[in-house]
């Protein structure tokens, strides 16, 4: 019996991928690679949640039973550089929209440039 | 020696490679002064062979070097260039297929090694 | 009190190296009011004090062995207070501090040759700042000793590289790079960070020695490994996984194509410490070993191959960077094929690793020369097409010279450095198997005959009249030229020497796993 937690970070992962091999527009790529991250996210939570237990941020906790706290301070470092990978991305998106004037990554590709 | 470099079966030293060189370089200027030296400057005794054409004029562009090559080698380039589209995609499709690749080969071969 | 300061120093030395470039990358805009030297000054000021502090690190490496320092600790030098390492721990042996040392170096020169080159780009303190930065992803790639401290540190080292493969923003091609780059580092810095989730869910455990004294060779664990592995191959750039190198490198600054080629020698480091360190005793290692040879195979044969009808004159020396990379994990990839066989380690694997050890090295100095010599031409003529050079040698003669010194190491024709590393490859790959042997001779023929064409092209030919007026480049960025071509003729003349100082110890170090554990655990 695997959990329902996994199972939706192994859908997602490969909705993520999918998307990065067969969409061309580089906004949906961005978005594959936002939601492989947001999957990834979910993973290393799910990693350290115990049934029933509290945050770990008390010093005199009421219940015994506390989640792990590094798989949280994991994710919230990869929130943050997904938010920079993100930004960088987008703005990349602008000037290639602004130079080409499209988005589709079919019509502006650089094909390698052998003679 | 300082500048000796020892590998498995024999040894390196590039000050001795330099001194044979050297002798090599006078050997082959000592031949190459027996040549002889009543020749014609400015006639075709002097100009470049070309298969006994006309050399051209305009510039030889570094895509004409090695034509031979590329023709022989045609099939083979076809074949790589095609691997070599420029989309992101496709280098996202060859990474999953490595991860993919590696796994399999991994759990086929830890059942066939234990 | 002096004293006292250099104990200080020499405490905190492994979180220094990683803090200056960091700290010096936020100040770099701050000083561009006073003027653009000051910017420039500053980064290379600060490159060279990291450059002083990493010689000192490897040389306390080399003589009282591995340093190691935990991040936010009272005692640094207390890393396990329970028995468990609960902080983040860097842990520098012999060859991250030669990963260090091989990098900060070119950065360096890179720096000092930006400082001409750059001169005329308006927003050049984000450059250095980005420079900087990478320099501290690299560092910080190099001495961590935690899993999850080098992922954040690899995505530090790509989002500055990706901002500084755009920084020609006004050309369509450099964006486009960029945004290949940018996707690229980031599905392998998400499959890295899977694959720690994937080993932190298991064990409990980020440390790397930690991990590796902890393992029980689950199904997870070689899920891990694959992705650990294909990861580090797509940043290093290895065929079928290269083609971001061409354009990346192709497009980038010529400084920052130098510095990118050790930006991605430290993912080969990455790689290396994760099969070794990590996943050393798995029986099935062998299989990832044959991958690594295959990928070194085809890295060489297809790269240069690819290189030879290449135009664009950075390009082609890209492709060569992917072929050069091949000769490294062969190198490496045979000694890691025999590492459970201690006759066939000793007979051979030794002198492979050591051969795609220093090979490293001489990489990065030839192919730092090269990329910055392509850079002078770009600087003179305007252009990066091969067609339309010709002639150069007469008009850019000093430049021309450091060429060919260039051409004839990467090409490992004797006297210079690359034959050294190239002839331990050979002669212990052919004892290992034959056939993979005559491919690297083939392969180093073929580069060869490319880099006659760039020279002719470029250097000889019949001169064309526009560029009649072409200078020999500035002293200043003739001064990292003639640095690295002494260089390559120092480590040409004495490569016993160099071998058994820097290679050797580095080998040892990424062979002693025990060693590396057991100052953690």
């Amino acid at each position: 019996m695997i959990d329902i937690q996994f199972l939706t970070v192994v859908i997602l992962i490969s909705v993520g991928i999918s998307t990065l091999v067969f969409k061309k527009n580089i906004i949906k790529i961005v978005m594959g690679i936002e939601i492989i991250s947001s999957s990834i996210n979910l993973f290393l939570i799910s990693l350290g949640y115990r049934e029933g237990s509290v945050a770990p941020i008390f010093t005199n906790a009421p219940s015994v039973k506390m989640v792990l706290p590094t798989p949280q301070a994991l994710t919230l470092t990869n929130i943050v550089i997904d938010l920079a990978i993100t930004a960088l991305m987008l703005s990349l998106a602008v000037l290639i929209y602004n130079y080409y004037g499209t988005l589709s990554m079919k019509k502006w590709r650089l094909v390698e440039r052998c003679s | 020696m300082m500048t000796t470099l020892s590998t498995i079966r024999g040894f390196w030293d590039p000050v001795l490679w330099m001194a044979a060189f050297i002798i090599v370089i006078v050997i082959t200027c000592y031949i190459r002064s027996l040549g002889k030296e009543e020749y014609k400057r400015g006639t075709e005794q002097t100009m470049v062979f070309f298969s006994g054409n006309i050399p051209p004029k305009e510039l030889i562009s570094s895509s004409n070097i090695y034509w031979g090559f590329f023709k022989a080698m045609e099939k083979y380039y076809t074949c790589i260039r095609r691997f070599h589209t420029g989309m992101v995609n496709d280098y996202v499709y060859y990474f999953i297929v490595i991860v993919i690749v590696i796994i399999a080969s991994l759990i086929i071969g830890g059942v066939l090694w234990m | 009190m002096e004293v006292g300061r250099e104990m200080f120093i020499i405490e905190h030395l492994p979180a220094l190296v990683i803090a200056i470039p960091l700290l010096a990358a936020f100040i770099a805009p701050l000083l561009k009011r006073f003027g653009k030297h000051a910017v420039s000054v500053w980064s290379i000021l600060n490159l060279s004090i990291v450059e002083c502090l990493v010689i000192v690190l490897g040389y306390r490496v080399i003589k009282d062995g591995i340093q190691s320092y935990a991040i936010g600790a009272s005692i640094p030098s207390l890393l396990s207070p329970n028995g468990l390492p609960v902080r983040i721990i860097l842990e520098v042996d012999a060859i991250s501090s030669f990963m260090g040392l091989t990098s900060i170096s070119i950065i360096l020169l890179a720096c000092i040759y930006s400082a001409c080159f750059m001169k005329k780009y308006k927003s050049v303190e984000r450059y250095y700042s980005l420079l900087l930065l990478m320099a501290a992803g690299i560092m910080g790639m190099a001495f961590t000793g935690d899993m999850f401290n080098m992922f954040v540190f690899l995505e530090v080292l790509s989002i500055s590289s990706a901002g500084l493969i755009a920084f020609y923003a006004y050309k369509g091609e450099a964006i486009e790079a960029a945004f290949k780059y940018l996707v690229i580092s980031s599905i392998s810095a998400l499959m890295v960070l899977f694959a720690i989730a994937l080993l932190y869910g298991q064990y409990g455990l980020l440390n790397i020695a930690a991990l590796g004294a902890a393992f029980r060779f689950t199904i997870l664990d070689k899920i891990a490994l694959a992705l650990l592995v294909s990861a580090f191959v797509m940043k290093c750039g290895a065929v079928p996984l290269h083609m971001w190198v061409a354009d990346a490198y192709g497009e980038a600054p010529a400084p920052i194509s130098a510095s990118l080629v050790v930006a991605s020698q430290i993912s080969l480091y990455a790689l290396f410490r994760i099969c070794f360190t990590l996943f050393g005793l798995l029986p099935a290692i062998q299989i990832i070993a044959w991958f690594i040879i295959l990928f070194g195979l085809a890295s060489m044969f297809v790269g240069v191959t690819m290189a030879m009808p290449q135009k664009d004159i950075k390009r082609l020396m890209a492709y060569h960077a992917i072929s050069q990379t091949g000769y490294m994990l062969l190198g490496v990839g045979v000694g890691l094929a025999v590492i459970n066989d201690i006759n066939a380690l000793n007979a051979f694997g030794i002198a492979a690793m050591e051969g795609g050890i220093f090979h490293i090295i001489n990489h990065a100095m030839y192919k730092g020369l090269l990329f910055l010599v392509a850079g002078a031409i770009i600087y003179r003529t305007g252009t990066k097409n091969l067609n339309e050079m010709g002639g150069l040698g007469n008009r850019m003669p000093i430049t021309a010279v450091l060429f060919l010194i260039g051409m004839l190491s990467i090409t490992g024709l004797p006297p210079f450095n690359g034959f050294a590393s190239k002839l331990i490859i050979y002669e212990s790959v052919f004892l290992f198997n034959p056939i993979l042997s005559v491919v690297a001779m083939i392969v180093s023929i073929l580069t060869l005959a490319s880099f006659v064409k760039v020279f002719y092209s470029a250097f000889t030919g019949q001169e064309q009249s526009k560029y009649k007026d072409v200078k020999e480049i500035p002293a200043i960025m003739l001064v990292p030229l003639l640095i690295l071509a002494f260089l390559i003729i120092l480590f040409g003349l004495f490569p016993g020497i160099i071998l058994k100082l820097l290679v050797k110890p580095a080998v040892q170090a990424l062979l002693d796993r025990a060693g590396y554990i057991g100052v953690v655990v």
